[in-house]
């Protein structure tokens, strides 16, 4: 018997063995030259993160959860994030519109797991890691969610970063203009004393073009962002608008929570369909007042997260809908209700809204002591809109001004307006004041680049369901009663435990991205997978190319393409 | 029954509790059955007392027959000492698994309790499930009583194991599977000094230097591999004889794979398998009375066939008479054709007259009044081509 090449060659009948049987390895039959497709590894983008506006690697921490380490996911979390306890209660969520889980179980209970992050990052003190200073000063105008998200971002970083803001305390709309029962001021307290332990300085009670100027910003500092929200109402244009028992809906909310409460007498009617609207509303209900909602379009068009519309109408709030004031009225100086007209709903706008219309003759009078506009905002600021040369070069990527060094976020720039969106916006400003500082190109990382998955969405269809079975949503978090929570402001919602935060996230598909669970590695006919350093490898020589890793990876992070014959 | 004893003793027991007994003294460490009349109570017996020895033997619940054989091929490839037992639409189904047994060496020891095979349904005896499996590789050893059936299981794990070719212990349904005779239940310490514990093939799976097994082998090497199952399987009717002479200097026990009975000068020589040999030796007796020079042959190993010994016994007789408790349709009785070819080879002068019939199918009585006028009928007429089918 002998060996040529790893191959035994049997020289007489003596050297068979009895039986059909290897007696050599199989390592000289390079099967890889069969193949004419080839598997690769490529990560794709979970849906749920791809609609997530803050950026969070919803799978990264899901994957951390599912293995125990708490710490690591939040902190994962913290580097994307700055707010995640608030986001985890204020956010709509559109990551789990989108979940692929929906058809096996109900979607994953994404936001229930970021609010326990969020919470344990509180509980634990934790902070994200920065790079150490770089010595130069950048001054965020501003310190409500976008500018806060941007000088978190470009202390990350390595800068040296001021906010300075013209109330007497941080947060902006987080505080002014969210109600306690959705947010608690202690989480948001906690959130930003993240921001003095990450050595962010905050100037209070300093108002752009009152107390400073742009120019001395600018004098002091390699770069000034602006995140100065929009701060001026949209008005009626209805004769009475001005009387005083008419109010902004902003600013009564601010009002509210800064325990100044203005208003007397009973019945409230509130204009606007926005989030805004429902807060004033839900917030004016607490304080015992009868509330109406006056909405020119139907519930569908309502501007407002869907679960505020449910809850405020569990909780008493009234709405009339397809109703548009068109009078203010007063009667001995005193404000004593509206009147309105009602309205019908025509075609669709090219944005997919139904345009009002107004029923001529339908006018009636309802009773109100005090009417509160929430129609939403425009920008605000006189300076501003030079600077900001809206519709014009902001709005590029760059997100700079027509001062170069100058740079904007936020709602100033007309884009989303949720809190995750401020998030977006002040890491974009971030790269983008780093950009310009270093002058190398802007790029704003995210988390899914860094571990370098594709920007291709991983479907449901592409996945090997058989490796999936139905398992149902944790239970959802204790909801107050409506009748217990319309009280008092104390927070509505509860949080998950942590076993059920843990069966959610091993529950979660890890859509698009490599487990490490070893099925190709199994399955390969052709032992032609090896796995190093956590990470697997296709021997080129021997895989033929037969695609049953693919087939068998059940998440779809293994894909196959066409070998290029080299001619 | 009794716990196994240092000395050996004497109990009344069936043909099928006999192939348990043996199965069990063999020390079978892995057992894989599927129950079908009239094989349960081997089963069962073998069952109970390897109970009362924990650890010692491993039964595992299948459920088909050929599953039963598939795990027995693959505890033997494995290293374990294995047995089975199945019969008829059980053996018919295991089919291929036999010769997977047989291709690849593995001294798989397996009881088979003759039964006639459906359609019609039918529970009792005749050789056609077992004859139909003759090619597949395995040794056939056809008893005609309880002690012979626990010797030769016993004995058959010596022979599979030392050529590495599985072997099949064959009795009669119900006449012998089922029916209580006196039986030397060897003890354990003799068992043990006659057959060694089971040695490791040289090919065995060893997971400390793995290998494939029944994988493609191609058509430059297949038939020399199958030559030498061939070989080895020729090898059987030697080693048999040391084997039983061996046995009997421990029991004083000895069969013969295959048996002569008053052969020598007898004219006439019936051929037998299976119980019909006691039968038979009632009625040679009675012809010889009769001045009859008659003589019978038990053929115990019909596979493989032992031709040159048969050709040696039967040279020069007048006339050789086969009953077969079988056929093979369309051809004719099984053992009288393959000693129609091993007689071919005598020199014209030595051929004796070859008669054969066809009797007991489907566990009709091979009655002495039967065997008497089949032999009458040889007496008396000149042979013809084909077998007869007698009542």
């Amino acid at each position: 018997m002998k060996i040529d090449s790893g191959k035994i060659l049997f020289e007489s009948e003596d050297d068979l063995p009895p039986v059909a049987m290897s007696l050599a390895n199989t390592a000289w039959n390079q099967t890889g030259s069969w193949k004419y497709l080839e598997p690769y590894y490529q990560d794709l983008t979970p849906p749920c993160v791809a609609g997530c506006q803050a950026g969070n690697d919803i799978v990264t921490f899901m994957r951390l959860i599912e293995e125990g380490r708490l710490e690591e996911a939040a902190r994962g979390v913290l580097q994307n994030n700055p707010f995640p306890a608030s986001l985890g209660r204020v956010c709509p969520h559109p990551c789990e519109n989108v979940c692929n889980r929906k058809e096996m179980g109900g979607e994953i209970a994404i936001q229930s797991a970021e609010r326990f992050l969020g919470d344990y990052a509180i509980r634990q003190g934790l902070l994200p890691s920065c790079a150490p200073s770089n010595s130069k000063r950048v001054i965020v105008v501003g310190a409500g969610p976008a500018g806060l998200a941007a000088a978190y971002f470009l202390r990350i970083l390595g800068y040296d970063v001021t906010i300075i803001d013209s109330e007497d305390r941080p947060g902006g709309l987080l505080w002014s203009g969210i109600p306690p029962y959705r947010l608690p001021r202690k989480v948001l307290e906690h959130e930003i004393q993240r921001f003095h332990k990450m050595g962010i300085g905050f100037e209070f009670n300093t108002r752009l073009g009152e107390k400073t100027t742009l120019d001395e910003l600018r004098s002091r500092s390699a770069a000034v962002v602006l995140g100065i929200g929009l701060g001026r109402s949209r008005t009626l244009g209805v004769p009475g608008e001005d009387h005083p028992q008419v109010i902004d809906g902003i600013h009564l909310l601010k009002q509210l929570h800064l325990g100044k409460y203005p208003v007397t007498g009973g019945r409230v009617a509130v204009i606007g369909g926005g989030n805004t609207a429902l807060d004033c509303a839900r917030s004016l209900l607490r304080h015992g007042h009868d509330v109406t909602i006056y909405y020119r379009r139907s519930l569908n068009e309502m501007p407002a997260f869907d679960e505020e519309i449910k809850e405020a109408l569990e909780e008493g709030v009234k709405f009339e809908i397809l109703t548009l004031p068109t009078r203010v009225l007063i009667e001995d100086g005193k404000c004593t209700g509206l009147e309105l007209i009602r309205m019908t709903l025509l075609d669709k706008d090219d944005k997919g809204r139904a345009i009002p219309a107004r029923i001529e003759g339908s006018e009636f009078t309802v009773n109100a002591d005090l009417v509160v506009k929430a129609l939403g905002e425009t920008l605000a600021n006189d300076f501003a809109s030079p600077v900001l040369s809206e519709g014009g070069a902001v709005r590029t990527a760059e997100c700079q001004t027509a001062i170069p060094e100058v740079f904007a976020c936020g709602d100033c720039l007309g884009n989303g307006g949720t809190v995750a969106h401020a998030v977006r916006s002040g890491r974009e400003a971030a790269s983008a004041v780093d950009a310009f500082v270093q002058g190398i190109k802007f790029h704003v990382p995210d988390a899914l680049e860094q571990r370098k998955a594709s920007q291709e969405i991983a479907e449901f269809d592409q996945f090997n369901r058989n490796y999936f079975s139905v398992e149902y949503r944790a239970f959802s978090p204790v909801i107050r009663s409506p009748k217990e929570r319309k009280a008092d402001f104390s927070e509505i919602q509860g949080s998950l435990s942590e076993a059920r935060v843990l069966q959610e996230a091993a529950r979660c598909f890890k859509c698009g991205t490599c487990t490490q669970c070893d099925n190709c590695r199994i399955y390969c006919p052709d032992a032609a997978i090896v796995r190093q350093n956590g990470k697997y490898r296709v021997l080129d020589q021997y895989c033929k190319g037969c695609m049953v890793c693919v087939e068998e990876c059940p998440r779809s992070a293994i894909h196959l393409r066409k070998v290029e014959v080299q001619l | 029954m009794t716990q196994t004893a240092t000395i050996s003793q004497e109990q009344v027991i069936t043909g099928n509790q006999s192939a348990a007994w043996g199965a069990f003294l063999a020390r079978t460490q892995v057992v894989a059955a599927y129950p079908i009349t009239p094989q349960t109570s081997v089963i069962e017996t073998l069952a109970e007392l390897t109970s009362r020895s924990p650890g010692r033997c491993k039964f595992l619940n299948v459920e088909s027959e050929h599953s039963a054989m598939a795990a027995c091929v693959a505890a033997s490839t494995a290293g374990a000492r294995v047995f089975t037992a199945t019969s008829s639409q059980g053996l018919l189904l295991m089919h291929e698994m036999l010769h997977w047994a047989g291709g690849g060496r593995l001294p798989v020891v397996m009881v088979n309790v003759n039964r006639a095979t459906a359609p019609g349904w039918n529970i009792w005896s005749d050789q056609n499930d077992s004859l139909s499996q003759r090619d597949t590789g395995w040794v056939q050893l056809y008893c005609e009583s309880a002690q012979e059936v626990l010797d030769t299981v016993i004995q058959a794990y010596l022979l599979a194991e030392e050529l590495l070719v599985p072997t099949m212990v064959i009795q009669d349904a119900f006449v012998l599977s089922h029916t209580a005779e006196s039986v030397e239940i060897p003890s354990q310490e003799l068992v043990d000094q006659f057959l060694p514990e089971q040695r490791f093939a040289p090919f065995s799976l060893d997971v400390g230097n793995p290998s494939a097994f029944g994988g493609l082998l191609g058509m430059d090497q297949y038939q020399e591999v199958r030559k030498k199952l061939h070989e080895s399987l020729r090898a059987a009717m030697p080693l048999s004889a040391r084997i039983e002479s061996e046995w009997k200097s421990l029991t004083g026990r000895h069969y013969g794979m295959l048996e002569p009975y008053r052969c020598e000068d007898a004219d006439v020589v019936l051929m037998t398998m299976g119980t019909a040999s006691s039968t038979s030796r009632e009625v040679i007796d009675r012809l010889r009375n009769k001045g009859i020079n008659a003589g019978r042959i038990k053929v115990k190993m019909f596979r493989p066939f032992p031709a040159a010994e048969l050709r040696d016994l039967l040279r020069g007789k007048s006339k050789v008479v086969v009953l077969d408790r079988n056929c093979s349709y369309g051809s004719d009785g099984i053992l009288f054709t393959e000693l129609k070819s091993a007689l071919y080879h005598l020199p014209e002068k030595e051929k004796p007259e070859l008669y054969g019939f066809i009797a007991g199918l489907g566990g009709r009585d091979i009655t002495p009044v039967l065997i008497h006028s089949i032999m009458n009928e040889a007496l008396q007429n000149p042979p013809g081509t084909e077998s007869v089918w007698i009542k």
